[in-house]
């Protein structure tokens, strides 16, 4: 987790590629909902969101919110799903990613229904599927990491 | 038996209260007034983030050294050329300058900076990694060497927040090269970034700009200095009868391909009459013009 946060602010930040790269610190609190308690992934969620906000030009707090629920959502998702296939895992950050815009859209005074058509049933899906998409590839790397004697 | 469950019960109490304060203290950020959301983002950018955000300069410092080389040559030699055929003029300037008693234009001071984005939600905004202890002010333009990129929000100690002209709060006073026709210029956003443009309003009913016009800022207000390329005119947007006409223009700067940028920090007019022409916009222009004719009353 503290590798993807690292390397979410090394790309993003660092090295200034923005949204080209895949939102590492929702990947970051999605996977540590697979294996934190909730009230860590909470946690952790809290901590990334405050850093991610202080990029933010405005509504400083929402990334916090947003982060945090996804932390403790997806901590308390796990007593409710379990998977290890390829349909799973891209579905649980794909749904994780959306969600977490979704909540830091509405947390940022988000309301016009044109507003939400466009972030979130256009540009949201496409950021939740590139986030899936290396959700995925880390997914497979860190198990045969772990399956490694 | 029990008493693993009871604990059980107590951690997950726990998890949830810890949960719930967690977004409580959110929800209060979000409340928290602009001082407070600056002093708390900057404490950030100067301590856990402060690595990444030295990471950032460095890394756009090196790109535009490396990659921009032969660009940046190119520009260098143009300019050059630039100079040394407006010598003559500039000498035919300064003369008719002191036959008219006029006095002389300060030159403007830029300071420069790589443009950091963070990939956040809001992506009109982006810092500069230059602030309070280099001159910058809130409100100041940020221009590249194509044109105007943004405007200055808020200035902590060495850095700033900036929005570029894609943000749905900015505003630039614009008028043709030839001092014609004037209007506001404002964003209009797209489904995609991709579409974004901005809007020429309130310029004169009878008056008309051909597409590829191109439209510097007027320096109205003073906050931004007068001659700085906007973009041009591509077509009519709107017209209200007898009123005003609205065009589309091409902006001169693509926000997303600006690393690198200069902030005017000024130095072209006086303190006194910068604030003389702000108040003036305000109050009919009677303070800066000295009671200039046909200036609306300040009452």
């Amino acid at each position: 987790m503290a590798v993807l946060a690292v390397a979410h602010l090394a790309i993003r930040v660092g090295l200034g590629v923005g949204d080209a790269a895949p939102d590492l610190f929702a990947l970051a609190v999605l996977f540590a909902g697979r294996s934190l308690r909730v009230g860590h992934a909470a946690v952790l969620g809290f901590g990334l969101g405050l850093l991610q906000d202080s990029f933010a030009g405005r509504d400083f707090g929402a990334g916090a919110l947003a982060l945090t629920s996804a932390g403790a959502a997806a901590a308390y998702a796990r007593q409710l799903f379990v998977g290890d296939s390829v349909v799973f895992v891209a579905a649980y950050f794909f749904v994780g990613k959306w969600l977490l815009d979704l909540v830091g859209w509405a947390a940022s005074g988000g309301s016009e229904w044109a507003a939400f058509t466009d972030r979130m049933l256009l540009a949201a899906p496409l950021a939740a599927l590139y986030a899936a998409g290396a959700g995925l590839v880390l997914h497979f790397v860190l198990l045969r990491g772990a399956r490694t004697p | 038996m029990e008493g693993r469950d009871s604990g059980a019960h107590q951690a997950k109490r726990i998890d949830v209260l810890v949960t719930a304060w967690l977004v409580i203290c959110a929800a209060i950020l979000m409340r928290l007034p602009d001082a407070a959301e600056d002093w708390l983002g900057e404490a950030l950018r100067s301590t856990a983030l402060r690595p990444f955000v030295a990471m950032n300069v460095t890394y756009a410092r090196a790109r535009t050294v490396a990659r921009d080389f032969a660009l940046q040559r190119a520009h260098l030699d143009s300019l050059l050329s630039r100079v040394a055929a407006q010598r003559v003029l500039a000498e035919e300037n300064r003369q008719l300058r002191s036959l008219l008693g006029l006095r002389e234009n300060a030159p403007g001071r830029y300071v420069a900076t790589p443009v950091v984005r963070s990939g956040t939600a809001d992506a009109s905004v982006f810092r500069v990694a230059v602030g309070a202890e280099d001159g910058v002010r809130p409100f100041q333009a940020v221009v590249t060497e194509a044109g105007l990129l943004g405007q200055i929000q808020r200035v902590n100690r060495r850095s700033a927040s900036a929005l570029d002209w894609s943000h749905s709060g900015f505003r630039v006073s614009a008028m043709t090269t030839d001092g014609t026709v004037h209007g506001l210029v404002m964003a209009e956003r797209g489904g995609f970034r991709e579409q974004d443009r901005l809007l020429l309003a309130g310029t004169a009913y009878l008056s008309a700009i051909e597409a590829g016009t191109p439209l510097v800022t007027s320096g109205r207000g003073g906050t931004y200095a007068r001659g700085i390329l906007v973009g041009w005119v591509r077509d009519m947007a709107a017209t209200t009868a007898g009123w005003s006409k609205s065009y589309y223009v091409e902006p001169a700067v693509q926000p997303g391909a600006a690393t690198y940028a200069l902030v005017d920090i000024g130095g072209r007019q006086e303190p006194e009459l910068a604030e003389a022409a702000a108040a003036g916009e305000e109050r009919g222009l009677e303070a800066a013009g000295g009671g200039a004719p046909g200036g609306r009353s300040s009452r």
